[in-house]
């Protein structure tokens, strides 16, 4: 599958392409453009120039059925019955009466809210609905997910129980479309993703590409000796060092231009009592702000 | 999995739309209470009246011209207790002194030549008083005046000469034959018929742009246009909405229905006795004459009632009451979606309310000429003609006129339709954002 988008002003020509079976990140700080984009894969508005491209076609009003959408903002009717609800929900996306009833007791089940099936929404905590809409976005096992802040208003517990079904789903054959400010469960779960700044990409790829694509070439020490590690002119600096809880030292070291890593671990090695070395690699947190930031900078 | 089609998915909306109404206590409640509330409005003074016999009360008189007492009847609700002796001097102390005296009748003794009395009381006097002593003692004056001619006889002379004239109004068909029409009956009938269109296209108007605003500020509404179009939303929501307005009036119809044949059957036993007792024993012929005459003027009431051309009148009505409730939901809709809460769409909905309390005035109006001008434009013109045209429509208003009424109706109907539902998409998705009227009109564009 596909999904391919060309835009217009609140996105400027924004083209991503979403693998099939892929969970998917959809980045960007507040305004950026996210919401317009979900907006129009979702078929809710329509873009002013560009296409969507819905397994390898032009997307049709039928392709709705296919694409679960799970709105930032949540809601759902307060004095509608929870497996009511869910049903029509299903209904709407073209499931048959029967289908949608079945599918509802399964999912009420497996998030043990079966005895909440005839309470109204308004009944229910905030975590339950939360729980009850996650499900009324899935319930027609739509091909696309899209999901906008999942996590928000979850507990932890929640939040976990979440995730695993999020990544059943996936390895059922949905592909997943995150839209996130979260970046943890972005390095947790996403495979590629986009970043969008100002109505434009700024930044795609695999999580673990991005990552090394913005290494600052630093690498974690650990030795066992309690003899501080000092620079090396031409290998690397020592950008922090401090005794370790094993009486050892951590240390933090970046590696000059051109340094190839096996030599500074043999420099090392040939001194001290080198234990543990591991490259340091951004966090997707550090990967978004340095990405927001550079751009704002080039814009002033 | 099927692509739905999209007329299961709108019969869906109006379903769910239909039953979240329908299905609600406060529907079921208020179909019941809004008859009988409006039931009891008219009946109530008369059962209170019913009820008030309980506590008689008495009436002090103080009768200076010592033989007009006689004429003061008791009745339900007043006694009278003769207090001449006292004087009208005394009759305050008399009063503060007494108990279960309500109030003072003072009679003075010039009365006959100056026909006022006064009563006294330390409570504003109730209009039942005054008025029973009123009756009373006119008729006590001008049978003494009539005897005080001495002419023989003079009373059953001016008896016969009160006479009470019956105006017919007889319509000609364009057969010839002449028919029994009530002008006040037909007027009444357009009044109620206008009076529900308005009501009707208020409440559920009101009712769909709540729903609309409901759904913006509970956020469902992204979810629910992400599975199908606003416009199938936006129509299922005014056709749910317009079901459940016909399925209250059908209630309401039933219930007429039911009151109706049971009065009728009550009314007709009553008349068979009325008969047989004539037909019986006529000994007394006045009774029969009453019998007799009751009789006709029934008759007279049903051909009256019967006269009035019902088909097209209920036919019409269901035309224009579903043209009004399409074009005035449809823009409670569209400015409900523009509102961001329940409390801003005032400024919205301040204008229709204008315009529809102009439509019902100039209904008012049309009612008492239903050939003039204001009756005729008002009937044309889409936002007044479905209040406007009920009340001419007793009248024989010519088949042409109501056919350029409805076609301008319902087209401007679906227009307003069209525009609002241009409104309604990019009003749904705005939120936290305070819209004026003239941000609606450029998303028409």
């Amino acid at each position: 599958m596909v999904n391919q988008y060309s835009g217009h002003r609140a996105l400027d020509d924004v083209s991503l392409t979403v693998p099939q079976g892929c969970v998917y990140g959809l980045l960007g700080p507040n305004g950026a453009g996210k919401t317009s984009l979900i907006r129009i894969l979702n078929r809710i508005a329509a873009p002013d120039s560009g296409e969507v491209l819905f397994c390898g076609k032009p997307q049709s009003a039928a392709d709705v059925c296919n694409i679960g959408y799970l709105p930032e903002e949540r809601g759902l009717y307060k004095k509608m019955k929870v497996a009511e609800q869910i049903v029509y929900l299903g209904r709407l996306k073209g499931m048959t009466r029967s289908d949608a009833i079945t599918a509802t007791d399964e999912w009420l089940r497996r998030f043990e809210l079966t005895e909440w099936r005839n309470k109204k929404i308004e009944a229910l905590s905030k975590g339950m609905a939360q729980k009850v809409q996650f499900i009324s976005t899935v319930i027609h096992r739509p091909q696309l997910l899209i999901f906008d802040e999942p996590f928000s208003g979850f507990d932890p517990v929640n939040a976990n129980q979440l995730k695993r079904e999020i990544l059943r789903l996936k390895e059922e054959g949905a592909t997943i479309l995150f839209s996130t400010h979260n970046m943890a469960s972005v390095e947790e779960v996403c495979e590629r993703i986009t970043l969008i700044n100002h109505a434009k990409v700024v930044l795609e790829g695999d999580v673990i590409d991005v990552r090394r694509r913005y290494s600052k070439h630093l690498y974690d020490i650990e030795l066992a000796g309690p003899a501080p590690l000092a620079p090396v002119e031409g290998l690397y600096t020592v950008e922090a060092c401090a005794a370790n809880k094993m009486g050892g030292i951590h240390a933090e070291i970046r590696l000059c231009e051109g340094v190839a890593t096996r030599d500074a671990i043999a420099h090392i090695n040939s001194c001290h009592d080198l234990v543990g070395f591991s490259e340091k690699l951004p966090t997707m947190n550090e990967v978004f702000i340095e990405t927001v930031q550079r751009k704002e900078d080039a814009t002033i | 999995m099927n692509p739905t089609n999209n007329h299961s998915r709108l019969s869906l909306i109006i379903q769910r739309e239909y039953m979240s109404i329908v299905g609600r206590k406060s529907f079921i409640v208020m179909t019941i209470l809004i008859p009988l509330i409006s039931v009891a409005c008219f009946a109530l003074p008369g059962v209170l009246m019913y009820f008030n016999t309980g506590d008689r009360q008495t009436v002090a008189v103080v009768d200076e011209t010592h033989r007009l007492f006689s004429a003061l009847e008791n009745n339900d609700d007043y006694q009278f207790q003769d207090i001449t002796s006292v004087g009208a001097k005394n009759v305050h102390d008399f009063y503060t002194n007494a108990e279960n005296v309500y109030a003072v009748l003072v009679i003075p003794a010039n009365v006959d030549s100056v026909p006022r009395v006064s009563i006294y009381s330390n409570n504003a006097v109730k209009n039942s008083l005054s008025s029973h002593v009123e009756d009373c003692l006119r008729t006590a004056l001008s049978d003494e005046r009539v005897l005080s001619y001495g002419v023989p006889g003079l009373q059953q002379m001016i008896d016969n000469c009160r006479v009470n004239v019956a105006v017919d109004s007889v319509k000609w068909t364009e057969e010839g034959t002449e028919e029994r029409s009530s002008a006040t009956f037909a007027s009444i009938l357009g009044m109620v018929l206008s009076m529900l269109t308005y009501m009707f296209v208020l409440m559920y108007g009101a009712m769909i742009m709540s729903s609309v605003i409901e759904e913006k500020t509970n956020r469902i509404v992204e979810v629910i246009v992400s599975s199908c179009r606003p416009i199938e939303l936006m129509l299922g929501k005014i056709i749910g909405v317009g079901l459940v307005g016909i399925t209250q009036i059908a209630i309401w119809a039933v219930f007429l229905g039911i009151g109706g044949t049971a009065f009728s059957m009550a009314f007709g036993l009553s008349e068979l006795g009325n008969a047989a007792g004539a037909a019986g024993a006529a000994t007394d012929a006045s009774s029969a004459v009453a019998a007799l005459a009751s009789d006709s003027e029934i008759g007279e009431i049903i051909e009256i009632i019967l006269s009035v051309n019902y088909v097209q009148i209920l036919t019409c009505f269901l035309l224009y009451f579903l043209g009004g409730f399409l074009l005035y939901s449809s823009l409670f809709a569209a400015f409900g979606s523009a509102a961001d809460q329940q409390s801003d769409a005032s400024q919205f909905t301040t204008p229709i309310m204008m315009i529809m309390v102009f439509a019902l005035w100039a209904g008012i109006a049309c009612a008492e000429t239903p050939d003039g001008n204001l009756a005729f434009w008002c009937s044309m013109i889409p936002f007044t003609s479905p209040i406007v045209m009920m009340v001419r429509l007793p009248y024989d208003v010519p088949i042409w006129e109501i056919a350029v009424s409805v076609v301008a109706l319902y087209g401007t109907a679906f227009g307003i339709i069209a525009l609002a539902a241009r409104i309604y998409r990019t009003g749904i998705l705005m939120y936290g954002k305070k819209v004026s009227i003239k941000d609606v009109l450029k998303w028409i564009k």
